[in-house]
């Protein structure tokens, strides 16, 4: 009996975590400027979508912020790992603090601080003080799933690799990264969905001069809805779910 | 593999400092502190070329650090270690002529059964057709054949095992360490692989240093064994001699059964001339002669230590040619198959533990529990040792 | 292992470099920021001075801030009752496809909060889904005006944060041996007493760790307040926007900004205190 009352409670709460998205979806193929009723179904929004060259310039920009933050991010992000697990140095506990700190501070603390960075040194808002901020904080993530695969190594393979004639970098990159890439590749799609993601840490370090996606759907809602949004907030979900279900088969993949 | 028993003393026994001509390996004065505790106390040792040398001894004795030490994992905090002339003590593991098969196999996942036995050469830039060649031969020697492309994952402990030993021995190293390796295999297929490693250890004709903490696996293969406890070097030399001749009590208990009884000096006996001792054995009246490698003072206390094959039980008292019979009950009889033993208490209260070889045809051998008998030893098989609690 | 290899001293090297420039740095700014005093031209002036903290200390900012944590309490408190037990009936699930339902409460952990938030305005507005179903059953006469009020806000906060809350939960309830529980029922403890007893203190940790990842960003999510609330509510997050942003008061914007950190510190001592004492295996109780 308890159990199927928990049961029907995981569904209520599944129901009120997927309502509004499922409901932004469907009216994403309203054939109605108002979402007041449905008028049938329709593709215009995305085709709408699809012609509007500022919409796809901001998409455009997203895109390569992601990717780029996110290849930089899980360079320094896996060497971070590596670095913690191999090595004993004073530093480490601090190290470590570092990471977490970032992982934990509120987006806005670090919003406000990279601005005052970026204005003490004289650096225009705008892609590369945005792709700054995003490696930064996509960075601890990298690190932490990197770190935790690396956890579950025979330490004795990495002394096996230097008994056999290996150096520091040669065991890196013929025994460990190997052994390791799974994570790192899902290190890099956590880092590309949190760029994508990010919504006030971007507003504080970008210009004008460079519109990214999520900046500019929080410009058009703050006036309400507008089914063009519709469509592409539409496209980012299901972008999201590809991403997620990728990175979990990638982090299952061995034992 | 029969030896004359060194007259050395039990210094040198202990030691083994001499550095002689042949040795590939000398540790000079090692000592290892971790973390403020001494794991290992001022080890000197010498391995020589070719030679099947094993560290014996019970868990955390320190003969996994002298490994480690000889691989280069560690630094010892003190000391110098030597290997092939030179004096490697602070090189990195990776610079050294030496190659490790580990407790755990560490066989890289990814990589295929040939991927990981190239490894080696790999690193050390070999040219492709020597490598492949090289790397054939030795699967070949390991009996791998076949299994080139399988991941280590695909295989089982023994071949796992194979492929650690392969991929350490292509490299053709000064010395090859293996730490433990058979631990993890069932009896059956350790008792076959340690034929075949001493097989292949003849065939390379390389030195191993080999870790164990198993008696008889270290007396089954090596040519000489350490036996060491808390960090020390307890005793150095051939199994023969470290079997029959103990240097001191923690080594006779270590490598096999014993039987220890206590005794009395009365004093040197002068008409034999192989230095025996006259001695009161177990409160016994009558004394008798104890064969004695060192000189013992009148009234010192002594342990006399017989291993169980030495004794002998009779079901009535022996004369006396046959030397010193003691008196006992019969507290149980185990038949093991080829051996049968017989567990006796003295009537000092002192427990004796004796083999015999099973003798179906032999009725005097089998007793019965609470059977009351007599128990001598085969004379000068006894091991005199001092009294110092082990 | 003597001399330091260049790979090494490059790995450690240069990740902390960057975090020393990117996260360090900033945050050390923002502190001296805080204490300096307001220049309207070149944003501040580089004299010491203690008027942001005044600032958010005077009566009105305060209540700003008060209402502020009081939100952000609510929020988490709402996600814990709510989250806790569908975390524990997740963790309980025996069936194949438990990855699958565990992959369902990722997803919208990966959502864009943003895009969420906004999905929010279909369910919430006058001609909304909730309104549609209320006149519809008959629960209502008029359609509750919800969007644009608190409590819109206060529902997106919730919405929005709720699987940060469940995942941390999820994964401390996980780890807990269910053998524990049938001792305690084996000794005599009904469900409840058993709960309280001993799935509570066990998954401590897990509670401390989703309500810090609700409790924050909480504090911070202007966005929420901006989509959902109108112009009208505000949060801490939308305060230091405005100090920065708006009313260019770099300092109060600063100030705000270290006393939020504060806040987070407080909290993670505060794990690091009592979460390390709860105990966390069979073998913590009782020693």
């Amino acid at each position: 009996m308890l159990r199927r009352i928990r049961l029907a409670y995981m569904a209520l709460v599944y129901l009120f975590l997927y309502l509004p998205i499922v409901v932004l979806i469907v009216f994403s193929f309203n054939n109605s400027k108002y979402s007041t009723g449905w008028k049938g179904f329709s593709l215009r929004w995305y085709g709408e979508l699809l012609s509007d060259a500022q919409l796809l310039d901001a998409a455009l920009n997203s895109l390569t912020v992601a990717s780029l933050s996110a290849t930089c991010a899980t360079i320094l992000g896996t060497l971070a790992a590596w670095a913690l697990h191999r090595y004993d140095f004073k530093a480490k506990k601090l190290f470590q603090t570092g990471l977490f700190i970032v992982i934990m501070s509120p987006d806005i603390v670090m919003g406000v601080s990279l601005l005052m960075l970026f204005v003490a040194v004289q650096l225009e808002p705008g892609f590369v003080t945005l792709l700054l901020a995003h490696i930064t904080f996509s960075l601890p993530f990298v690190a932490v799933t990197v770190a935790s695969r690396l956890a579950g190594f025979d330490k004795h393979v990495v002394e096996a690799a230097q008994d056999l004639g290996a150096d520091e970098y040669e065991t890196f990159r013929h025994v460990i990264l190997p052994m390791v890439m799974p994570a790192v590749l899902a290190g890099w799609l956590l880092s590309f969905t949190l760029s994508l993601d990010d919504v006030i840490i971007s507003f504080f370090v970008t210009g004008p001069g460079y519109e990214i996606l999520p900046l500019r759907i929080y410009s058009m809602v703050k006036l309400g809805v507008k089914p063009v949004v519709n469509a592409l907030c539409a496209i980012m979900v299901a972008a999201t779910v590809v991403v997620v279900f990728a990175s979990q088969i990638l982090l299952k993949e061995k034992k | 593999m029969t030896r004359s028993f060194p007259s050395g003393d039990e210094k040198s026994a202990r030691r083994g400092a001499r550095v002689q001509n042949d040795a590939i390996i000398s540790l000079e004065n090692v000592s290892q502190q971790f973390d403020g505790t001494t794991v290992l106390h001022d080890i000197s040792l010498s391995v020589k070329n070719r030679e099947f040398f094993t560290l014996l001894g019970p868990s955390g004795c320190g003969k996994t650090t002298i490994l480690r030490i000889l691989a280069g994992f560690e630094t010892p905090t003190s000391g110098r270690v030597h290997i092939g002339g030179r004096d490697v003590t602070s090189l990195p593991p990776n610079r050294r002529k030496v190659n490790t098969v580990f407790q755990s196999y560490a066989l890289f996942p990814h990589m295929t059964v040939f991927e990981n036995v190239a490894f080696g050469l790999r690193m050390s830039r070999t040219p492709k057709a020597e490598l492949q060649a090289r790397v054939a031969e030795m699967l070949h020697m390991v009996e791998l054949e076949g299994l080139e492309g399988r991941k280590p994952q695909q295989l089982s402990g023994g071949q796992q095992q194979r492929v650690a030993i392969a991929r350490a021995a292509v490299n053709k190293p000064l010395v090859l360490l293996l730490d433990e390796p058979l631990s993890a295999l069932d009896a059956k297929l350790r008792k076959q692989m340690q034929r075949e490693l001493k097989h292949l250890q003849r065939r390379l004709g390389i030195t191993f240093v080999f870790v164990t903490h198993d008696q008889e696996e270290a007396f089954s293969l090596s040519d000489r064994v350490v036996v060491m406890d808390q960090g020390r070097i307890e005793q150095v030399g051939t199994p023969i001699e470290v079997y029959e001749e103990p240097v001191n009590l923690r080594v006779a208990k270590f490598v096999g059964e014993t039987n220890i009884l206590d005794a009395e000096v009365l004093g040197q006996e002068m008409t034999c001339p192989d230095g025996s001792l006259k001695a009161r054995v177990e409160g016994e009246e009558r004394a008798c002669l104890l064969k004695a490698k060192r000189p013992f003072g009148e009234g010192c206390r002594v342990k006399v230590v017989l291993r169980p094959e030495d004794l002998i039980v009779h079901s009535h008292r022996p004369s006396a040619e046959a030397g010193l019979s003691l008196e006992g009950v019969v507290d149980e009889t185990i038949y093991k198959g080829t051996t049968y033993d017989i567990a006796i208490t003295l009537k000092t209260g002192k427990k004796l533990l004796v083999t015999e070889f099973f003798d179906e045809d032999d009725e005097k051998m089998i007793v019965a529990a609470g059977q009351p008998v007599f128990v001598t030893w085969i004379k000068g098989w006894e091991v005199v040792l001092p009294d110092d609690q082990a | 292992m003597t001399r330091p290899s260049f790979f090494k001293v490059a790995a450690i090297g240069g990740t902390a470099a960057w975090l020393a420039v990117f996260a360090l740095l900033p945050f050390l700014l923002i502190l001296v920021v805080s204490f300096l005093a307001r220049d309207p031209s070149s944003f501040v002036a580089p004299s010491f001075s203690l008027e942001g903290y005044a600032t958010i200390g005077d009566g009105a900012f305060l209540r700003i801030f008060l209402d502020s944590l009081a939100w952000a309490a609510i929020t988490a408190a709402a996600c814990l009752v709510l989250g806790y037990p569908f975390a524990y009936g997740l963790a309980r699930l025996r069936t194949k496809r438990k990855n699958l339902f565990l992959l369902l409460i990722i997803i919208p952990f990966w959502t864009n909060s943003l895009i969420r938030t906004y999905a929010l305005i279909f369910i919430l507005k006058a001609q909304g889904l909730l309104n549609t179903l209320l006149l519809g059953l008959g629960l209502v006469d008029q359609p509750l005006e919800i969007l644009y009020t608190d409590t819109a806000v206060l529902v997106g906060l919730i919405y929005t944060l709720l699987p940060f809350m469940i995942l941390p939960l999820y994964s401390s309830i996980e780890k807990l041996d269910p053998r524990l529980l049938e001792a305690a029922k084996d000794l005599g403890a009904g469900r409840f007493r058993a709960f309280f007893a001993v799935s509570l203190p066990l998954t401590w940790p897990g509670i401390l760790a989703g309500t810090m990842l609700t409790f924050l960003p909480a504090l911070g999510m202007f966005y929420v307040a901006d989509v959902l609330g109108g112009a009208k509510s505000l949060l801490i997050g939308n305060f230091i926007k405005n100090q920065f942003l708006t009313a260019r008061d770099w300092p109060t914007g600063s100030a705000a900004s270290v006393v939020l950190t504060g806040i987070m510190i407080l909290l993670l001592l505060f794990y690091g205190g009592s979460g390390k004492g709860a105990p966390r295996k069979p073998e913590d109780i009782g020693a």
